[in-house]
């Protein structure tokens, strides 16, 4: 049972190691900088100039917070971003890497279905996706109270539950990919491509009458700022992000039974 | 490997290999000519999303309010995104578009390639039949490195015009002058990454590990330097490239770090020189 996902994440532990560290140590950096940077502005005083429709639609109100500094220079960018690029990337060298690297083969010979083998590997493509977010979370939670500051913890374990259907949708977008494209390289590409597209998409259309044009982007349904901000969690958009999840990887195990492999 | 390989491999070695500037051009044309596709593909989305800016960029710099906001918000926030000024096409243009497609995306892509072509082909033992034949590792190596310029040159040019077009034709003209200025200047930028990649994939064998690592440190050379920018820890920021290629300035201020730009070309050349003398003395 499980052989595959047990050997494959096994395989994934030291990138997952390398880049829980890396991101600890930027989550360290930031915190250490973040009291400095928010005692030197005033909020209250410079939103008074600014209609209340446009501070609550964009949460203006909690940006010289804590909240607000760690959402944006943390897990807008180095969460959606990054990490959703990586978990896309990653996933999309999967099958494509095997078949290109003539294993494929052997593995098929074994008694174990594509489809079983698939959804294996996608399951252990999230070891890092879970490592990483239970390391940066201690670790937050954590610097937060030598500085000082107090973050709702509630809000913090959101943030990093909440990111975890975003990270898999990437995963399946990856997965899909990866049997969709005639080799590694591309499959790679598409699927880092997709996820720094549409966060483009989105960051441009929001506010503008294209809005509608940034629903296609997964990002509009994860929004680090509103839970740790205003404790908004958006569980409709987390159960979207399932839904469309769970139909990448059903269309991804057909592709992937029907196609040939050399 | 097929015996037929292996004997022609030994005849042409025993001649001493060609070097110079003949060698590198080959390596150059045949890697540069398997670049055109990617090429392609790269100057057109960057088109695509640079026109998408330009088309609703009236939309975005319209808000005198925003503008005053950004004034006061934590400068670090205003940095990361490069967010100088959001009053005219050009700054909204050096806010999002140059600072995130530019110095993450496609700084990104080269420096991942440069570290895979070099790293892929001694995985794949290809660099075994590419050295066999008459042509010295140091041709080998530049020549790839060379042939990077392909995709640079070419989306540089490709990408300023379409924007150029574009904002005439929304009736916001961009100067044309900052623009070809601002590419100018992103070409030492990218080079320099390229060159990192390159020492990357001399220095660590393992296939894809070297272009991971060459594009983490872009981002990490991005993210870092953005957040620490405003703070006493800025002199940190120095060691990262971003530093030196600041499209805000350019577009907005119209000024020019031709001293930046110098510094990251000596050292991308001082880099390819040790990636060179590391792989010439290397064992494959």
């Amino acid at each position: 049972m499980f052989e595959t996902v047990r050997y494959e994440a096994k395989r994934r532990l030291p990138a997952a190691t390398v880049i829980s560290l890396a991101l600890s140590a930027f989550a360290a950096m930031v915190l250490l900088i973040a009291p400095g940077i928010i005692g030197e502005v005033d909020v209250d005083a410079l939103l008074e100039n600014v209609p209340p429709a446009l501070v609550e639609s964009m949460g203006l109100e909690h940006m010289g917070t804590i909240e607000g500094f760690l959402a944006l220079e943390l897990y807008q960018f180095v969460w959606v971003l990054g990490l959703g690029a990586y978990v896309a990337y990653s996933t999309a060298g999967t099958i494509a890497g095997d078949v290109e690297d003539g294993r494929m083969d052997t593995l098929l010979a074994a008694p174990v279905s594509r489809r079983r083998l698939l959804l294996e590997t996608y399951l252990a493509l999230l070891t890092p996706a879970v490592v990483v977010n239970v390391v940066v979370f201690t670790v937050v939670a954590a610097g937060t109270a030598v500085i000082g500051e107090s973050v709702a913890l509630a809000d913090l374990a959101a943030v990093h539950a909440l990111s975890l259907p975003y990270f898999m949708l990437c995963g399946a977008a990856g997965m899909l990919a990866s049997v969709a494209a005639p080799r590694r390289l591309i499959a790679e590409g598409v699927a880092a491509g997709a996820v720094v597209g549409t966060f483009l998409l989105q960051s441009l259309t929001t506010g503008t009458s294209a809005e509608w044009v940034g629903s296609v982007a997964p990002m509009r349904y994860y929004d680090p700022l509103t839970v740790l901000t205003a404790s908004e969690y958006d569980l409709t958009g987390a159960g979207l992000l399932l839904a469309v999840t769970a139909a990448l990887l059903l269309v991804a195990v057909r592709v992937f039974e029907e196609r040939d492999v050399q | 490997m097929s015996g037929e390989t292996d004997a022609t491999g030994r005849e042409r070695t025993s001649r001493p290999p060609a070097t110079g500037a003949g060698a590198t051009w080959d390596v150059a044309r045949y890697e540069g000519r398997n670049r055109v596709p990617v090429t392609v593909v790269l100057a057109v989305l960057f088109s695509l999303f640079g026109a998408f800016y330009v088309w609703l960029g009236p939309e975005l710099v319209a808000g005198d309010q925003m503008q005053e906001l950004l004034d006061q918000l934590p400068p670090a926030m205003v940095e990361l995104f490069g967010f100088q000024s959001l009053e005219s096409l050009g700054g909204l243009l050096a806010s999002e578009f140059y600072t995130l497609g530019w110095i993450v995306g496609f700084g990104g892509y080269v420096a991942y390639s440069a570290a895979g072509t070099v790293a892929g082909d001694l995985r794949d033992e290809q660099m075994d039949l590419l050295l066999a034949g008459p042509v010295a590792r140091r041709s080998v190596l530049l020549g790839k490195y060379f042939a990077l310029l392909v995709p640079i040159l070419v989306v540089s040019v490709v990408v300023p015009a379409v924007l150029y077009a574009a904002s005439v034709a929304v009736g916001d003209p961009l100067s044309l002058a900052d623009l070809a200025v601002l590419h100018a200047l992103s070409v030492p930028y990218l080079l320099l990454w390229a060159a990192v990649g390159l020492v990357l994939g001399v220095a660590v064998r393992g296939g894809r590990t070297a272009g991971r690592l060459a594009l983490g440190l872009v981002f990490a050379g991005w993210i870092v330097e953005s957040v620490i920018a405003t703070t006493d820890y800025a002199w940190v920021g120095a060691v990262s490239p971003t530093r030196y290629f600041d499209p805000p300035a350019v577009l907005v201020d119209g000024s020019y770090d031709i001293a930046g730009a110098t510094l990251l070309l000596a050292v991308a050349a001082a880099l390819v020189g040790a990636g060179l003398r590391w792989f010439e003395r290397s064992d494959l």
